[in-house]
């Protein structure tokens, strides 16, 4: 029971993060001219944050595989059996 | 030089490519090695988000402003994420179902309910309009600039240009044959189509390679990387405008990733290639991060290319939706461009063949079919065969589309940008998700909801958004935006009832899902939803638990034939389809159709469904209907039977824990009855041991007695010799009557023990003492290596002896005859105190290392020459080392002979002035 639920957290997590990331007040700050590795610091910033969010998702999702995420989907008639 | 026939010639060809990937595909599929059986695939096929827009229009977009074009990427990513509450819930509700379209889903959801099919494919057909047109005008605006090559002019406005020597208008011909050559070739009862979903993975990387190039040659072609580049853009402020927040600011981002959200799960042929095409659920777990990455590497180079192109083109008059193209041709890559064009083309073709598709498929099942069947189903089901029929109406469905959108394109989208064109699309299909979203989740949602929140979010969608851009184009006069209708201001459609200051797009949102929502709650709250609607939302929402036994919704309470509905089957998927399936079932249940005349409820649903797959939940049960003699169940048998169902489910439930539970102590319960028998067989072993041991010195004492009394003539030697073995027979006897009461305390645990601090040297000598006679009687000599410093113990110092005499006593019985040896070492092993007495006797064999501690158990050794002893010792001696907390074992000794050893705890005040010792003595 643990796997589904981990994920199910894990998951609303990241979505939570990934809302607070791309929110305009965010955007705001990193949106200063300012230039990182010659790179302008806003397109780091989105680009590396959307990376994050992928690496964090395909960590959650292997989770899910590691931990058989479908337990519910046993029939019931078989549980009952 | 790029001519026109080339460049038509490398399309055609391309094109032809694509469609052997496609017949390949279908062909694998029918033998049943499925090519498209693998996540990625599957991931590529979602791909097919990536359209023209993305392509030519994401650029144009970063060159008007800037990181704009990035969150209708992002959104997509953080719908992924939820992927385990939203994508795969609809999948499992698709596959259990058998729905082909988004319309269906809805349709289906809220009671089959044919109305809200038709007003969901209504509203899709009208919303994806301007995205085909959107394609239309990529490609040829595309083509248009590319056969000026080496000039880089714009093309004329093609209203201009008479239709049928429109170049938008033969894109749309030609897509609109390739779709039905793909999409309608046969009617297929689970509606797959895995040949068109090989060729959207082959599209999807073929453009995406394509724009990496382009983007790699502008970075690095034209500039030395990333760094140079943007030291360029710096020096303009009007391109440093782009990525730094001096721009307009972000409050359109949560408009845009909201739309981009319900977009990627609501555009019809999103919907199509990631729940309909669907072969595999667990594909979706490398594709929920597979996806957005294709998204993020897709995305890297669109401000680089708008940068380069920028500076490229300074004084404007190149479109910027076309420098993917424009940069290459102006610096005379000819490869590239066309290159350039065919990713371009596959980024439109993937988009307008699964949007034709799909929004064929919900014309056909949820708008013609329902209301052929509504007018005359008796004439029609006098005819034959119809899956014709079907493909026709899908193929004629193609054509509708496409023109349409081309009509979009030559009156209106000419002078829109292509996002502006695209965002008008999403806004559309995000007015399915309250209806579709509320449906997997809230069991009391109804149809009356649903309907009432669609139709008032697409009449707001309708004036907010598509009408004004109607009078822009100048087919309304434009008044209508500018003062309102009738000169009421309070009803302008960018600023409805005075919403002034928000953008166009942001402002249409909030209206319509304002509305869309408001309605579908209210609506749902005050209406009750029929029979069918409770079962499909039970069904919906708790599709995950109940799949396996709910996997048929029975309602039919009547009967059907077998034959009316064999043919039923047969006119909409084939009679050869027909005879397969229905075979399937009748394996997989042991029945008999040829015999069987009755349909059962199961078997009509089991029709229902495929006819579904075919043509749509709403149409089959209207075809189902017309042969199924009886009635849907009502209402109150419907929730009698919800209401049992789940009375049932929830008792068995709590049975099972019961069981469960009673299963456990009975475990427990056996557990501790085997405890007590083998506890009960010790304890009978244990007194007729005793008393066979007790009886072995009694016998000898009794006979001996005897003949003393019987012989008074015997001689005094004799008298002696039996008076002595008397004597030591008691001896034994008392010794052993007392170890047994030793053990019998110790195990009861009422022994008295005199725990103190002790050196164990002096319990050494002390016991070494006490066995001096031993050792002399035969003639065995005893070494003692002991370190100079023992670590004190905390024992009962009698005790401690007897433990000690024990073993020495042991060793000395088992030593070598001859010249028998006996040594003991004392010292100190991991930190405890330990004692071994070894012997050079026959040692100990390996199995029978554990039972000599046991009570009266001796080697299985013969030792017939030498004395028993009382077979309680070592059994004695392990009680009390393990009382002070130690171990004794016994093992080789080196050479030959057994060591017997046991370890002590050092006690706690010695543990303390060790170290005191140790630096004594190191100094």
């Amino acid at each position: 029971m643990r796997g589904p639920k981990r994920i199910a957290e894990g998951s609303v997590a990241t979505f939570l993060f990934g809302c607070v990331a791309f929110s305009p007040p965010f955007l705001a700050i990193f949106g200063a001219e300012v230039f990182v590795f010659g790179l302008p610091l806003l397109y780091l910033y989105l680009f590396a944050v959307w990376g994050l969010i992928i690496v964090l998702v395909a960590w959650i999702a292997d989770l899910g595989s590691a931990s058989r995420p479908d337990q519910n989907d046993k029939p019931l008639t078989g549980r009952t059996r | 030089m790029l001519a026109s026939w080339s460049i038509l010639l490398v399309s055609l060809a391309y094109l032809c490519l694509l469609f052997a990937i496609a017949y390949y595909g279908d062909k694998r599929a029918d033998a049943g090695r499925s090519i498209i059986a693998n996540p990625y695939i599957y991931a590529l096929s979602i791909a097919v988000y990536c359209t023209s827009w993305t392509f030519y229009g994401s650029v144009g977009r970063a060159a008007s402003s800037g990181m704009d074009f990035l969150p209708i990427y992002i959104g997509p990513t953080l719908t992924f994420v939820l992927w385990g509450f939203l994508l795969r819930k609809i999948i499992r509700i698709c596959k259990a179902h058998r729905i082909t379209s988004i319309a269906d889903f809805i349709s289906s959801r809220y009671g089959k309910s044919a109305a809200l099919g038709g007003l969901v494919t209504l509203i899709a057909v009208l919303g994806i309009t301007p995205y085909i047109a959107l394609q239309l005008k990529a490609v040829s605006t595309s083509f248009n600039v590319l056969v000026q090559y080496p000039d880089v002019v714009m093309p004329p406005i093609s209203s201009n240009v008479p239709v049928l020597k429109d170049t938008a208008f033969l894109v749309a011909l030609l897509m609109a044959a390739f779709a039905i050559l793909f999409g309608t070739r046969h009617i297929d009862a689970s509606e797959h189509h895995e040949g068109m979903v090989a060729a959207i993975a082959f599209e999807s990387i073929v453009k995406l390679v394509a724009f990496l190039a382009v983007g790699v040659y502008v970075t690095f072609g034209l500039y030395g990387g990333f760094g140079d580049l943007f030291a360029a853009a710096a020096r303009s402020p009007q391109i440093t405008a782009l990525f730094t927040s001096s721009d307009s600011g972000y409050g359109h981002w949560p408009t845009l990733i909201l739309l981009s959200m319900a977009a990627i799960i609501c555009l019809p042929r999103q919907f199509q290639v990631a729940v309909v095409e669907n072969v595999n659920e667990d594909h979706l777990k490398k594709a929920v991060w597979l996806f957005p990455l294709y998204l993020l590497i897709i995305n890297i180079f669109v401000l680089p290319i708008a940068i380069g192109g920028m500076l490229h083109f300074p004084d404007g008059t190149v479109d910027a939706d076309t420098f993917v193209l424009t940069v290459p041709m102006a610096e005379r890559r000819e490869g590239l461009a066309l290159f350039v064009f065919i990713g371009g083309l596959s980024a439109a073709t993937g988009m307008v063949i699964v949007a034709a598709i799909a929004l064929s498929t919900m014309i056909c099942n949820d708008l013609i079919m329902p209301v052929l069947l509504r007018l005359n189903w008796r004439n029609l089901a006098e005819q034959g065969d119809l899956s014709g029929l079907l493909l026709s109406i899908r193929r004629g469905s193609i054509v509708t589309v496409l023109l349409l959108g081309y009509a979009y394109f030559r009156f209106i989208g000419e002078s829109v940008a292509l996002v502006t064109i695209g965002l008008v699309s999403f806004a559309a299909v995000a007015q399915f998700a309250p209806a579709m979203i509320g449906g997997m989740y809230w069991r009391g949602a109804t149809r009356v909801g649903a309907i009432l929140g669609l139709s008032l979010g697409f009449a707001l969608w309708l004036y907010t958004l598509l009408l004004p851009l109607f009078a822009l184009s100048g087919w309304l006069p434009i008044g209508f935006v500018e003062d309102g209708p009738f000169e009421i201001g309070l009803l302008r459609p960018y600023a409805l009832f005075g919403l002034d200051g928000m953008d166009s797009l942001s402002h249409a949102m909030f209206w319509s899902l304002v509305a869309n929502i408001g309605g579908y709650v209210l609506g749902s709250l005050m209406s009750r939803p029929g029979a069918i609607e409770r079962i499909q939302g039970a069904l919906f929402v708790d599709v995950s638990g109940r799949s396996g036994a709910f996997g048929g919704t029975n309602f039919w309470r009547g009967s059907a034939t077998v034959a009316d509905l064999k043919t039923l089957l047969a006119r909409f998927i084939g009679a050869r389809e027909s005879d397969r399936v229905l075979g399937d079932y009748a394996r997989s249940r042991d029945l008999n159709l040829d015999r069987l005349r009755e349909a059962d409820a199961a078997l009509v649903s089991f029709v229902e469904r495929l006819l579904a797959g075919a043509i749509g939940a709403a149409s089959a049960r209207v075809m189902v209907a017309s042969v199924a003699k009886g009635e849907v169940v009502g209402i109150e048998e419907v929730m009698k039977i919800l209401d049992e169902t789940s009375q049932v489910i929830e008792y068995s439930h709590r049975l099972e824990q019961k069981s469960q539970e009673l299963q456990n102590t009975t475990q427990e319960l056996r557990a501790a009855n085997e405890r007590l028998k083998e506890l009960d067989k010790m304890k009978d072993d244990f007194i007729s041991t005793v008393s066979h041991e007790l009886r072995t010195p009694l016998t000898s004492i009794r006979s001996f007695s005897e003949i003393l009394t019987d012989n008074p003539a015997l001689d005094t030697t004799e008298r002696e010799r039996f008076l002595t073995i008397i004597v030591k027979e008691t001896e034994r006897l008392t010794r052993l009557i007392n170890e047994i009461l030793d053990l019998a305390k110790m195990e009861a645990g009422r022994m008295d023990w005199h725990m103190i601090d002790i050196d164990p040297r002096v319990v050494i000598d002390d016991a070494l003492a006490a066995t001096s006679s031993l050792l002399t009687s035969r003639s065995i000599s005893l070494k003692l290596e002991a370190d100079p410093w023992l670590p004190h113990v905390y024992a009962d110092r009698d005790r401690l002896m007897q433990v000690i005499v024990n073993l020495i006593a042991n060793s000395v019985k088992f030593c070598d005859d001859a010249n028998g040896e006996v040594s003991i070492l004392a010292g100190q092993l991991g930190g405890r105190f330990y004692l071994g007495v070894l012997d050079n006797g026959p040692g100990v064999p390996l199995d029978d290392r554990q039972i000599i501690f046991e009570k009266f158990q001796e080697s299985s050794e013969p030792l017939a020459n030498l004395p028993r002893g009382t077979g309680l010792g070592l059994a004695i001696s392990r009680q009390i080392v393990e009382h002070f907390g130690g171990r004794i074992w016994v093992e080789d000794a080196p050479g030959r002979g057994a060591a017997f050893s046991f370890t002590l705890p050092v006690s706690r005040a010695a543990a303390v002035a060790a170290p005191d010792m140790e630096s004594q003595e190191a100094l």
